[in-house]
């Protein structure tokens, strides 16, 4: 673990009915790393992070974030608290442009309220000056400020991933909760998204990625945990994982692998079953 | 309305610097005191859109029972300003309620009664803080369930409006005095009373404007368009839309005031389930989320029927299908219609 | 308290009568709402229009009672499909508050026709069986309830037997918990739809026709009815045909029982108030499926 520990996932635990979504999980994330989630369709791992983010609460376990214990707080309140988030199929504002998309996530680091707003204080007015022109800056460090005032609903796809993005760190997080960052987009896009992941966790916030793209995964990850069912499958770094038997058995279904370093073809499995993969 | 913020509002300013215009110069030209009395009442059906607008435009829940707190600002009004109107005597039939409770609610009216702004300001605040309370356990529920709660919560008050005889006057209603302000009393069949009327109006559409162009108002917004995303954004849903509930019933109180301070005869019937519908479909028709899709709105909805006097037993028929056709064909209201034209001529993608 | 218990046969009859004609409005507005997620507030006008069609057919068209009466609810059938196919069915993807106001347009519609055609006064059907009251222990009871019981309880089996033995009526079942997968399995997902629509007004009809004897109808008599039913669907449990019945039923006897021994003039305000309640503690209604079960 880099750093000293942001935020425990002690114990959680998590059913739908007879299914259950999340069964005893652990997990530890450290300031100054990058956090891989993997794992097989459901798995649990966007079931994990709603938890961790507020939108459901576990049957049992506790989150404590910065020592403080979130488990059963409200969304809003997680993310004053310090923790972002992005979502598996973008969901951004419809009829909102870019740039006032960026300003909502602010809505926690901001405070004019009823009284100001109604009246247009002079306070009022500066902080949304303010406001607007932190969310302008945000924009122009993921490269897409000359989109402020499209709407948001316009962008191609790959810009959508990056505003998502863009509205979760204007909330000031330490910890950035990433729901498939990467999917559906292109080699070009998954590797400035890379850049860009790493870039945040230099800048001192503590990165959670959900990934199925395992290149992404593997390069930019400081440590993974694998989910498989519910439970914990593995955990550690992205190459003991890699090679981790039961994780590749997960994937693939069942058969017995192992995980070959081939100068030819880099990481190769082998499986009894006469299947494989890279 | 939409843009970078600072622009924005400022075309909305404009606007409305152009609506004061015609307000205030629409009496030059128009002396019919017919036509200046319907006037008078779009005004305070346009207070009425504004309020419902905010809630379902912006913060996208549904009301069916809005009439429910212009009928309750409207009596409330009646009951602190007539001068015989008998509260502590209704108060007294509760044997639980102490004599001093009734006694200061005596004197509290005697106070209104000379001080009507107080009334008016009594009755906001008092159906505001109704709307909190209401607004806990109702807003809670989603889609249909909101709309069928709002719709309960209505009905159950216009009929105690109706049973309550003793405070209301039940079906027949009590009589109201005029408004009295700085010393005069504002005779509703003057020229005094629709200025009155449309200086508030123009004073709320101000307010609405700021509102929208806030940082509550994104957050409203963003609200309507995605309320999970904007709580993990970090905007407190739920006490955004008691907030926003709570304006909007204070805008209907406000109307209710002026309602009955014109009308000078309070009865339960303009207060009930087809009077919600009729607002809730003057902000669709007119367009949600947007302050002058509500104006246009209740232009048309109240307009429309004096030049169809001829149609008078179609009425309901014509308003049914226009409700119908227009849901139909242009959902996002007659706002969204002129939006989608401006964005064309203007050579946008859409 | 003597007169509580002395009372209480005669508030049980009057009350399953009334809760009878709520239960087929609920299950009307559970049938659509099932398959359809749309609440349609014109619910309570195919019975208005199912009520006065049939006096119409009666007088003007002098057609017997037995004739008349299949008329009317055929009648609603067709309106309850044409609703649909006119208003619902070219529609794209409206949002909630969308269809809530087409409903409720559909109703002021309805109510204005009624209003052109059958004027403000109200008009009388005669009685099924006539109006000699029978003595069922100390309470007495028209014929005409009788027939309202009767075809309450003939509708709930049929549709029992509907729901699941026929191909149709399993299909909708299918079409009420998961729409896609229907689809994908070949049932005809609009069709299902027109067909809920037209089961519904044909329940409606079927309501109005059979208590209209009892309560003489015009263009406004739908309004509550319809609104009424609402409140025992949701008591009962939207997205439950059982649920809609026990609603419907339970709120006709216990508004009869407070609006005689508490208060009348509040009576149509208990079953609001019963909703309410549901609504804030128990969304899903005595017997509906927790909510999030659906596609």
């Amino acid at each position: 673990m880099r750093g000293p520990e942001i935020i425990r996932i002690a114990g959680v635990t998590k059913a739908f009915g007879g299914v259950l979504a999340l069964s005893e999980v652990d997990a530890r994330v450290g300031q100054d790393e990058i956090l891989g989630l993997i794992g097989p369709n459901g798995a649990g791992k966007t079931t994990l992070f709603n938890v961790i983010s507020g939108i459901i609460a576990p049957d049992r376990g506790d989150v404590v974030f910065d020592g403080k214990p979130i488990t059963r707080l409200a969304p809003h309140q997680i993310n004053a608290a310090g923790i972002a988030r992005t979502f598996q199929n973008v969901r951004l504002f419809p009829g909102m442009t870019v740039q006032e998309t960026v300003m909502v996530g602010m809505h926690s680091r901001t405070r004019a309220g009823l009284v100001s707003g109604l009246l247009k204080l002079p306070s009022e007015r500066r902080e949304e000056r303010a406001v607007r022109d932190r969310a302008l800056s945000l924009l122009h460090d993921l490269a897409m400020s000359d989109r402020a005032s499209d709407l948001a609903s316009n962008l191609p796809f790959g810009k959508m991933r990056a505003l998502e993005i863009a509205r979760a760190l204007a909330s000031e997080p330490r910890l950035l909760l990433l729901d498939e960052p990467a999917a559906g987009l292109n080699h070009a896009e998954t590797d400035r998204m890379a850049d860009t992941i790493r870039g945040i966790r230099d800048r001192g916030i503590a990165v959670i990625v959900v990934e199925h793209d395992m290149r992404l995964v593997m390069e930019i990850s400081d440590r993974v945990v694998v989910l498989n069912q519910g439970r914990k499958l593995a955990e550690g770094l992205p190459r003991e994982v890699q090679n981790n038997p039961e994780v590749i058995a997960a994937y693939l279904g069942d058969a017995a692998c192992h995980v070959k370093d081939t100068p030819e073809r880099g990481s190769v499995a082998e499986c009894a079953d006469g299947e494989g993969g890279a | 309305m939409r843009g970078p913020k600072g622009r924005g509002m400022k075309k909305d300013y404009v606007a409305l610097a152009a609506i004061t215009a015609l307000v205030c110069g629409l009496p030059l030209f128009v002396s019919n005191i017919y036509y200046l009395s319907v006037l008078t009442i779009i005004a305070i059906h346009i207070i009425l859109a504004l309020g419902l607008n905010l809630v379902m435009g912006y913060a996208g829940q549904i009301s069916l029972g809005h009439a429910a707190f212009y009928g309750i600002g409207a009596y409330m009004s009646l009951i602190l300003t007539s001068p015989r109107h008998e509260l502590t005597a209704w108060l007294g039939e509760f044997s639980w309620m102490p004599e001093f409770a009734v006694a200061a609610a005596g004197a509290f009216q005697h106070f209104t009664a000379q001080h009507m702004i107080a009334a008016a300001a009594f009755a906001a605040a008092f159906t505001g803080a109704l709307a909190l309370i209401v607004g806990i356990p109702t807003l809670k529920l989603k889609g249909h369930y909101l709309a069928m709660a709002t719709l309960g919560l209505g009905i159950i008050i216009q009929i105690v409006f109706i049973e309550e005889i003793a405070l209301t006057g039940g079906p027949t209603g009590l009589s109201v005095p005029y408004f009295r302000i700085l010393g005069r009393d504002l005779d509703p069949n003057t020229l005094s009373y629709y200025y009155a009327v449309w200086l508030v109006v123009i004073a709320l559409t101000l307010l609405a404007i700021h509102l929208v162009h806030s940082r509550l108002g994104r957050a409203l917004r963003a609200i309507r368009a995605d309320e999970t995303a904007a709580a993990a954004s970090g905007v407190p849903v739920m006490r955004m839309k008691l907030m926003v509930f709570s304006i909007s019933a204070m805008y209907a109180s406000v109307a209710g005031t002026l309602y009955a301070h014109y009308i000078t005869h309070v009865n339960p019937s303009p207060f009930g389930f087809m009077f919600s519908v009729k607002l809730v479909t003057m902000v669709v028709v007119g367009g949600m989320g947007s302050i002058w899709g509500a104006l246009l709105g209740v232009g048309l909805l109240d307009v429309l029927p004096q030049f169809l006097t001829v149609f008078e037993d179609y009425e309901m028929l014509i308003f049914g299908a226009v409700l119908i056709i227009v849901m139909m064909t242009a959902p996002r209201g007659l706002a969204g219609l002129l939006d989608a034209a401006w964005r064309r001529a203007a050579g946008e993608r859409k | 308290m003597d007169f509580f218990i002395s009372s209480l046969p005669q508030c049980l009859m009057n009350g399953l009568t009334r809760g009878s004609i709520y239960a087929l409005i609920a299950i009307g507005f559970t049938i659509i709402y099932n398959s359809t997620d749309i609440l349609n507030f014109a619910q309570g006008e195919f019975a208005m229009l199912g009520g006065l069609i049939a006096i119409s057919l009666a007088s003007s068209f002098h057609l017997p009672l037995w004739a008349a009466v299949p008329g009317a609810v055929a009648a609603g059938v067709l309106i309850g499909a044409l609703f649909e196919a006119v208003t619902i069915h070219p529609l794209k993807s409206p949002t909630v508050i969308n269809l809530i106001i087409i409903t409720i347009g559909g109703s002021i519609f309805f109510k204005g026709a009624a209003m052109l055609i059958w004027g403000k006064d109200s008009h009388p059907l005669r009685a099924f069986t006539g109006t000699e009251p029978i003595h069922l222990g100390s309470a007495a009871v028209t014929p005409q309830s009788l027939w309202v019981w009767g075809a309450t309880l003939a509708a709930v089996i049929v549709l029992h037997q509907f729901f699941s033995r026929t191909i149709t009526g399993k299909a909708l079942r299918a079409c009420a918990h998961n729409r896609t997968a229907s689809s994908l399995m070949g049932i005809n997902v609009r069709w299902m739809v027109l067909i809920t629509f037209a089961l519904s007004g044909g329940l409606g009809a079927l309501a109005g026709v059979i208590i209209t004897p009892l309560i003489f109808a015009n263009y406004q008599v739908g309004t509550l009815i319809g609104l009424k039913g609402f409140c025992a669907a949701i008591l009962g449990g939207m997205g439950s045909i059982y649920g809609a019945v026990l609603g419907g039923l339970l709120i006709g006897v216990l508004e009869t029982l407070f609006g005689t021994h508490v208060s009348s003039g509040y009576m149509d305000a208990f079953a609001f108030v019963v909703m309410l309640l549901m609504l804030f503690v128990r969304p899903r209604g005595l017997l509906g499926e927790a909510a999030g079960e659906r596609a």
